[in-house]
């Protein structure tokens, strides 16, 4: 039995969430006739408190339509280094929405220093690219930021006239972590972008949130990007059974990167967290690869490197973390 | 019962395929773990006569794919050749 601590997109979908898809009734959604897509963007927004959602196959997608949604060619988004939407998709914005990306850097706790942001909107002047989204994460490699700074940052963006979009990818950890509604953190955001298939476990998809204006746009982008899928109620029917079964579950999923964080401190390793269900080890990068061939032999699967990141979700479980922890002590024992 | 003639876009899986596709070998793609993408990608791609395939979610992101060198741009006429197979199949 393979414990696999590389990623929470590695899930796979449950025999009931086969069963939800191979029975969803589907239409042709680029003519709006698939009545599970339909229903999946209804729920997402009521449950997150948007008049509208629409539903993307990935969520690089979903956050690249949000950003072409917002801003034209020639303007610019601040955004942090360490997010999704600037380090973990392909340069998108500049690629394809020819808009420039200002990023800036995370604070130890995943927050933008506020005043740091304030500083680089840019004035109206032909020289500059014209300043009009703010684009923050939560969470943030698996920081839960509080409500209370996205209150001053969203008090920010509305004094400065700029948008505010929310990559909300693990939202539901966020929510969960910090034991308030996912609605409340998607408040006063322009967008918000929601994966299903991450600690959710859909085999994929994301939904992006907004207003009919914004909607519409992102829908236009969506084509353009070629996200626009015909009998997409398959997918989404995992969509539903996501977020009907798997959010209140995540706490699991935080239990167990607490269990695997105190054993691995238990063994002697540095390590960093748990921030929701993310554990940080680090591991001297000679010793790396030899610790990648113990892991291997044990089955247990892990992305190499220096900081180490291992992310637990409902394919894996205490006694698979178990696992892990022993094979890590048993490499900690002999190194 | 509806006659839908706006396009071939609008037929609904059968339920052979609802099948296939619940009972499919499914892993982390982005990873590529995942065995059926590996086979439609395998198999497509002998079917036509190309050394790769790659799995899209749509024509349009199919032929959108940066044409910058002679593969992807091989990669894309199989792939739009696929998809027209298929339709002629239907």
């Amino acid at each position: 039995m393979i414990v696999d601590l590389r990623s929470d997109t590695v899930t796979r979908p449950s025999a009931a969430m086969r069963r939800a898809m191979a029975e969803a009734e589907v239409g042709d959604d680029v003519f709006g006739d698939d009545p599970t897509v339909n229903r999946l963007q209804a729920r997402a927004a009521e449950l997150l408190g948007f008049e509208q959602a629409l539903f993307f196959p990935s969520g690089t997608q979903s956050n690249l339509a949000a950003l072409m949604s917002h801003c034209g060619r020639g303007d610019e988004y601040l955004v942090g280094q360490e997010a999704h939407t600037y380090r973990f998709e392909a340069g998108g914005g500049a690629v394809l929405g020819s808009i420039q990306p200002q990023p800036l850097a995370n604070r130890p706790d995943g927050t933008l220093d506020l005043a740091e942001v304030e500083a680089a909107i840019k004035p109206d002047d032909p020289h500059f690219a014209r300043t009009r989204l703010l684009a923050l994460e939560n969470t943030i490699t698996g920081r839960a930021i509080p409500r209370s700074y996205f209150e001053k940052a969203l008090e920010l963006a509305g004094k400065k006239n700029l948008s505010a979009h929310l990559d909300g990818a693990r939202l539901f950890n966020a929510a969960v972590k910090l034991e308030i509604p996912a609605k409340d953190l998607c408040k006063g955001f322009d967008s918000v972008s929601v994966c299903l298939s991450k600690g959710l476990g859909a085999p994929a998809g994301t939904v992006l949130l907004g207003n009919p204006t914004l909607i519409a746009k992102a829908r236009r982008a969506r084509k353009i990007l070629g996200g626009a899928m015909r009998q997409a109620g398959l997918i989404a029917a995992a969509g539903i059974y996501a977020l009907e079964h798997n959010i209140e579950r995540l706490a699991e999923d935080h239990a167990n990167a607490e269990r695997l964080a105190n054993g691995l401190r238990d063994s002697g390793y540095e390590v960093e967290g748990p921030h929701t269900n993310m554990v940080f080890v680090r591991i001297s990068s000679e010793k790396v690869s030899a610790l990648k061939e113990i892991l291997d032999k044990e089955q247990i699967l892990v992305l190499p490197g220096a900081r180490l990141r291992l992310v637990t979700h409902l394919d894996v479980d205490a006694a698979g973390i178990d696992r892990a922890i022993a094979a890590f002590r048993s490499f900690a024992a002999k190194n | 019962m509806i006659v839908d003639l706006r396009s071939d876009t609008v037929t609904r899986p059968s339920a052979a395929m609802r099948r296939a596709m619940a009972e499919a070998e499914v892993g982390d793609d982005v990873f590529g773990d995942d065995p059926t993408v590996n086979r439609l990608q395998a198999r497509a791609a002998e079917l036509l006569g190309f050394e790769q395939a790659l799995f899209f979610p749509s024509g349009t992101q199919s032929n959108l794919a940066e044409p910058g060198d002679r593969l992807e741009l091989k990669l894309e006429r199989a792939l739009d050749s696929f998809s027209m197979r298929l339709k002629e199949k239907r």
